[in-house]
Parts: structure tokens; sequence; C-alpha cells
């Protein structure tokens, strides 16, 4: 099983990621001298706007995260509640075209659409920073915290002196964050903000030159390689010992971080659905409806998700180690941090021939698409579970001496030590794969329509009580399949 | 005490581990590893799924290959409105056992995005459709010119007037939809609304209006449409206009409606189905036929054609006949698109009243598309 699993991961990778990158550089070399593009001063103005919005976006995100990390703190990962990990699913998973439809609604007429977009940003992407800097609270940040209180430090003082001793993960939860903000295209669109990834898109769709495409996307290329280069010296560097808490901080658990989080659910979800709430009463018929025309449709999009999602994690597992994963991990976020229309060109470049014709004619192209995109985050996170001075890694030392080879080691680790973590991964890239659009609409193929396009199409043609049905339907689903899946990983 | 290989312990199946190596309890296998097999279903399903999606869904891409008999598959990419698409094409293979595959555009890659994919796949050597269906006229005429069209003159195109059809026989166009101006009347009166297309740009106004960006779709073939009519002095005069005006620029018309049902524009640039289904949705919508110049606004109508090297030719040559029949125009008027048909008798059959109407030729306007693009592109789009 080890050796299918590292099979699968490496036959992924290369067909995923590697390839249609290679692809696209080749078709791109033959057509630099034809290049027509928008003005780079909007190009550039568009970059720059998408990054103002993205970082305000997780700015607030974080902040409104901050009492959950906290509660995740005193719990730890694995104290983490069934119901709570079922609420951030469907906080992930509700499209942000429902969410952005339902703050529509629920703003002052005339309200400017940026506002809208940082609101339904922010409220979709917190659960992020959440587990990330809870993540770290619960493993380093307990003891300051213990000495902080003893202190009498109350509130944001409590806060302020706990998050300078995590400044490393509130980085990298806001550079997360940003660059999954930055590549989005459906909040954006259904919130009628031009951005970079929505002009992309319109630029790739448009074009037979490849180098079009990648030309426009430099500034976004630009950033990524810069995020890759943080990235890499917070995976490279070696893990600091995480600090067992006395019993006395990890058991005072007050009702706060579950307010907070009750609050925040309420928000992301229940608020914009409520408001189109009227629009399913006007269409009583709406959710059955919706199930007996789209149906295939969702099971199509959930088998791609699901698809995608198990070779993501597959190439993660493969390359969590070497210095092969360092190269993957960068053409990863290429491909997934870059916009979405980047990464459905490569995928032409690479599948439209008459040799591929099997892959690109069928939902094959579909699960690949999906699996570039969010191949990143498996990576990285199975990467930094298993890095040098984790504990995983000694784990892994202890493994060798005894005379296992370190490859099946780690593979062993990660489905050992780390299942749940390896679940949450499986679930995000899943759910993330559900709601992706401008990669499918590059790619679709005929017959299936991938749900996240319906919902644009719906969108547009004002039936918000199909869309709301729609994104309920996909929900619904995933967290069938999650608590399933979970359930199966927990009997072992 | 020898340490026991984690091979050796996971094979024997056992949970026991040596007390003072706590940590390699992590690593007994997993159930799935010591004989379970609920996880590795979990890989394998979908795994399988990928197989026999490569190897099940194939469609043979030529006449000459095996498969299914040509006579009953056919592919069409379609850009008209896939609710309503979708529902004729089902009729149609139940009506007549075809199998109809159908590839929509969405409204992230529109009309031209389809019909990139159809130079791509030409290019490529490899035609995947069969019938091209399109919501517009324009961007069907240029693949045309580029010889990547099939002549054909469908059964029943010769109640359309001439100016529908291609004098080769390369498309055929059916059911129009108007170039309108649409606005709140709660919030903003007619009298306001201008009567000339020109006049959007009119300082004081030029603000409040938001159109589709005009490098994509049907506002594509409208700005065309201007620099046919306008002369490149009075085009490039009323893009200033609208770029140092302040004009919102979105992506794509039903955005622009939203704008004005949102109160963040009051006049928006779209296409009469646009404002059709906002009003049937509840929002408080009017709309006005402003003057091209010449007497009325531009009508665009909906486009069949047959691709060149369709995979499925026989299929292909009876769906065009049905796409473009009486039967199907009067379909689409009475949809919630509500198009105009082109046929005069079926306009009276229905008491469908067509508003003043353009006269500029077609080929005018296509002939126009790349220059206005590339002045759009240097002017508005910056």
């Amino acid at each position: 099983m080890v050796v299918a699993i590292r099979f699968v991961g490496f036959l992924a990778a290369v067909a995923a990621l590697v390839w249609p990158m290679l692809a696209l550089l080749a078709d791109a070399g033959g057509d630099w001298g034809s290049v027509s593009i928008p003005p780079a001063g909007r190009i550039l103005a568009l970059f720059a706007k998408s990054l103002a919005l993205s970082a305000a976006s997780s700015v607030l995100a974080v902040s409104l995260s901050l009492p959950i990390a906290r509660g995740i703190g005193q719990t730890g990962i694995r104290g983490l509640r069934g119901a709570s990990v079922a609420a951030w699913a469907v906080v992930l998973l509700l499209p942000t075209m429902v969410t952005s439809l339902g703050w529509d609604r629920l703003l002052p007429t005339g309200a400017p659409a940026e506002i809208r977009l940082v609101l339904t940003w922010s409220l979709w992407i917190w659960p992020v920073p959440a587990l990330t800097i809870g993540t770290g609270w619960a493993r380093y940040a307990r003891p300051t915290e213990t000495a902080a209180r003893l202190d009498g430090c109350t509130g944001p003082a409590l806060y302020f002196l706990v998050l300078r001793s995590l400044s490393k993960y509130v980085g990298l939860a806001m550079l997360v964050s940003i660059a999954v903000l930055l590549a989005d295209f459906n909040a954006p669109h259904a919130a009628g903000v031009t951005v970079f990834s929505t002009e992309l898109l319109g630029i790739a769709a448009n074009t037979t030159n490849r180098a079009d495409v990648l030309v426009a996307a430099l500034p976004s290329i630009t950033a990524v390689a810069l995020v890759a280069a943080v990235l890499f010296v917070a995976v490279g560097r070696q893990a600091p010992h995480a600090i067992s808490a006395p019993e006395s901080c990890a058991a005072s658990k007050t009702l706060a971080p579950r307010i907070a989080q009750g609050l925040l659910v309420a928000a992301s979800v229940a608020l914009p659905a409520t408001a189109l709430f009227g629009a399913l009463m006007r269409e009583p018929g709406a959710l059955a409806e919706t199930w007996r025309t789209y149906r295939g449709d969702l099971g199509w999009t959930l088998l791609v998700a699901v698809s995608a999602a198990l070779l993501g994690v597959s190439i993660g597992i493969t390359f969590a180690r070497g210095r092969s994963g360092d190269v993957l991990l960068v053409v990863a976020l290429l491909m997934g941090l870059g916009p979405g229309a980047l990464t459905g060109s490569a995928m032409i470049a690479a599948y439209n021939r008459a040799s591929t014709a099997p892959i690109y004619d069928n939902f094959p192209i579909l699960v690949l698409a999906g699996t570039a995109r969010y191949a990143w985050i498996p990576i990285l996170c199975c990467r930094l579970l298993v890095r040098r001075g984790s504990r995983a890694a000694s784990i892994e030392e202890q493994a060798v001496t005894d005379g296992s080879d370190n490859k099946s080691a780690v593979v062993r680790i990660l489905f050992g030590a780390h299942r749940g973590a390896v679940l949450g991964i499986c679930m995000i890239v899943g759910a993330l794969v559900m709601g992706e659009a401008a990669a499918m609409s590059l790619v679709r193929v005929p017959g299936f329509t991938p749900v996240s396009l319906v919902m644009i199409e719906k969108y547009h043609r004002a039936e918000d009580g199909i869309l709301l049905s729609l994104g309920l339907w996909e929900a619904a689903l995933v967290i069938a399949c999650g608590i399933v899946v979970s359930r199966l990983i927990s009997r072992d | 005490m020898k340490l026991l290989d984690i091979r050796q312990r996971a094979s024997a199946g056992t949970r026991t581990v040596h007390s003072w190596r706590p940590e390699l309890a992590l690593l007994r296998a997993p159930n799935w590893a010591r004989g379970g097999c609920h996880l590795p279903l979990a890989l394998v399903g979908p795994i399988a799924a990928f197989c026999l999606g490569v190897a099940g869904c194939n469609e043979p891409t030529s006449n000459e290959g095996g498969g299914r008999p040509e006579a009953s598959t056919v592919t069409v990419y379609c850009s008209v409105d896939e609710q309503f698409a979708r529902r004729i094409l089902d009729d149609y293979a139940a009506e007549t056992g075809a199998r109809v595959t159908p590839l929509f555009d969405s409204e992230a890659g529109k009309t031209t995005g389809l019909i990139n994919r159809i130079r791509e796949e030409a290019d490529a050597g490899r035609v995947r459709a069969d019938v091209f269906w399109s919501s517009e006229l324009f961007g069907t005429m240029l693949l045309g010119r580029d010889g990547l069209l099939e002549p054909y003159r469908p059964a029943g195109a010769d109640a359309i007037p001439g100016r529908y059809k291609d004098p080769g026989g390369l498309w055929t166009a059916v059911a129009n939809r108007a170039r309108v101006v649409a606005f709140d009347p709660s919030r903003t009166s007619r009298s306001d609304v201008p009567a000339r297309w020109e006049d959007l740009a009119k300082p004081g106004l030029v603000n409040r209006v938001a159109l589709a960006n005009p490098l994509f779709g049907t506002t594509r073939g409208h700005v065309a449409a201007m620099r046919a009519l306008w002369g490149e002095n009075r085009f490039e005069a009323f893009l200033r206009g609208l770029k140092e005006g302040g004009a919102t620029i979105l992506d794509g018309n039903s955005a622009t409606v939203r704008a004005v049902t949102s109160g963040r524009a009051s006049l928006a640039a779209t296409d009469t189905d646009d404002v059709w289904v906002f009003q049937r949705a509840g929002n408080s919508l009017d709309l006005v036929y402003p003057d091209m110049g010449d007497g009325g606004t531009l009508l665009i109508p909906c486009s069949v054609a047959i691709l060149k090297g369709a995979p499925h030719l026989t299929p292909a040559k009876k769906l065009a006949d049905f796409l473009v029949s009486a039967e199907l125009e009067r379909a689409l008027a009475e949809s919630d698109s509500r198009n105009i048909p082109v046929r005069t008798a079926l306009r009276e059959k229905l008491g469908i009243k067509q508003p003043p109407a353009s006269r500029i030729p077609f080929d005018a306007i296509a002939d126009n598309m790349d220059e206005a693009v590339t002045l759009v592109r240097d002017i508005l789009i910056r």
C-alpha cells in the first residue's frame, strides 16, 4: 500500500503539475513576439487593488479568528469537537457566490461592492487563520498564556503578549490567507469587482496565445515566488520543541471561544443564507427541482473533488521529504496561488492534443485541474508535519534506527500519527476544488457542468432560489462524506 | 532488548509496544494495512472512476472510427442561455433518439471563450464539436472567415430573411436580442435616459453608467457597430467620454443590471434578455432602445453553424435544421429570454413588435471588430 500511494503520488505530480507547467512554457515560448494584452498599467493597477483587498480581508479574518484560535490553543487540535469541524466545513464549503449574494441584500443600497467583497472574503477564510494560529498556540504558547494570566493580563493585553510569541504563525496565517484570496475568482465576480483574477480569466478565455496569459500573470507569478521563498524559510527551519502545557492551563476551557465561534459561523453562513431564504420561499420547489435537474452535476462535481483531494494528498505524502519536494512545491504554488486562468491554460497546453484526447475530452481533465489548483496545500502541510525537529521527524529517526526505510516510515507516520490532519487537509482541498470556477471554465467537458459554473450561471440569471439550493446541497453532500470518512478513520 | 522491526510488528497485527518506546505506538499500522479495507476503498474508488472516465467516456473523433453509430451522436457548443438550451436539447434528444452532448459557455468565459476553444481544437487538429449554437453572430462570422465552418443551408431557412443568412451557407441566424439601456424607474426618470447611444458618454450622466467589458461578448459586437457607423473619430470621442467621465466597466451584461438593481449605477448598457430575467425575479427595472444614429438600436441574433471537420456530420445537419426552425424560434420568443423572431410572419403571428432596428450590415460590424477592440484597449481599458 505504501508503494501504491507513492506511485499514485508520483504519477499525479507529473500529470497535474510538472507536465502542464512545462507544456505551458513550451507553448508560450513560440508566441512571445505576438503578445496582445491590456496595457501594463491596467494589469498592475488591478494587481495592486487585488492585493489591497486581500490584505484587508486577511487582517479582518485574523482578528475575527483570534478567540477561536485561543480556544484551540486551550484544547489542542485533538480537542476539536465534531460539531466545530462540521461548522468550519460549512463555512469553507458554502460557495462565496451564495454568501456574496446574501450580503448584497443585507447591505444598504448603493454600498460599495468592495465592502461586500471584503466581508465575504473575511467571513469565508477565517477558519484558516484560526487553525494556523490555534495550532501554534496549542504547541508553544500555553506557558506564555499561563504566565500572562498569573500576572493579571486579560483581554487585548493577553492576546498581545501571546501573539507576540506566535508572530510566525500569525505571519503564516496572513500570508496563506492573502495568497488564497488573491487567487480567488468567485467572490470578486459575484460582487461585481474587477480584480486581477477576473481580468486574467477574460484574457485566457479570449486568446489562443499562451504567452498572453503568462505575461499578464507576471505580477502574480512574482508574488508567488516571494511567498514560496518565505514558506521555504518557514518550513526549512527546525521546528522548535513543542512545550507540554501544565494541566491547569489545558483545562481552563472557557465558553468564550465557543460563543465566538458560534457568532462567526452565524455571520458567515446563517446571516447571508437567511437573507436569501426569501428567494427560496418565493420558489418553494427550488430545493427539490435543483436536486432533480442538477443531481448528476452535483454527483460528478463531488467525485471530481474527492478524486482531486485524494490525488493531492497522495502527492503531499509522496513528496513530504527531499529536494524534489522543494521543486514540486514551487510548481504547485505557481499553479495554486496564481490565478485559476493560468492553471486552466496550462491544462489546455498539456492535454489539448490527439494523443491525450481521452483525458482532455472527459472528466479526468477536471480532476487534474482541481489537483493542480490545490496540491500546494497537502504538499506544504505534509512537509511541515515531518520537518526536522518535529515530533514526526523524531519518530522517523527512531524508525530508521530500527531498520525501516525512511520513505515508508514517513507514509506510516502521516497515516498513523497525523490521520486527523491528513483527513482535514483532504476535506479542505475537496471543498476548495468544488468551488473552483476559473480553471474549470477553461477545461470544462461536454455533458457535465461543474456546480461552481452552474452557480455562476444561476447568479447571472437572477435565479437566487436555485443558487441557494445548489449551495445547500453542495454543503450537505460534502459534510455527509466528511462524517462518513471521519467515522471510518476513527475506528482504526 | 532487541527492538522489533516496525514492519514485522505491523504484519504481526499486534498493538503492543515496548513501554520504553511509547512514540512507536503511533507507528502501529492502521487497520487498513492489517487487513481492514475501509481506507483503500476510499482511495480505490475515485482512482477507478478516474480510469473509467478515461476509458469509458471516449467518443470516436472520426466518422470512420468504431463505437457508437454516427447517426446517434452530436456534440454542440452552446452559448445560448443554459437552462433553456438544456431543455430544448433534451427534448430534441428524446424525440429523435440522438445522443446530444452539450458544452455550455459560462459567464466566466462567455461566447468568446467558446469561440477560442473551437479555434484551439482546430489548431490542434482535433475538432471535437459538431455544431456551434451561439447567442451572438459576429464571433461566428469570424470563424467562417477563418475557414472553420462547414457550408450548409438548413432545411426551413428559406423563410429567413437574407440578412440573417450567410451567402455561402456558413451560418444561419435567428432569434434577435436588442441592445438596450436598463434603469430602475423608482430611482431614475425615463426622461433622464439618453435617446441615442452616443449620448451615454455625456458629462453629468456618464459616471452613473455601467457597461460590460467591450473586449468580450455582445458588447464587443456593439462597439464594433459603433465604429462602423460613426467612423473612427466619433467612436474615439465616445470612448474618451466614457473613460474620463468614469463609466463603470464590469464583467458582463448581467453584472451591469445587478449594478443598477443594487444602486451602484443608474444606467446599464445591456441586452434585452438580461432585463427580462431580472424583471421576472421581481426587480424594479425598465428599458429604453437608444438609437445608433441610423434609425434604431442594434439587434443581435443567435447563430447556428456546423464546424468544419465535425466528427458527426449527418446528425449535426439534422440538429442545425432543428435549431433554425420556426418551431424553435417560437419557443425562444416564448421563453424568459423573449427573443424577437427574424421571420416576419412569425412575429405577426405571435403579436411581437420589433423595436426600431439599426440597418448596419453585419459584415460591416465584423470588418470593424479588430480595430474597435484595439481602440477600446488603448482608450477605455487601461
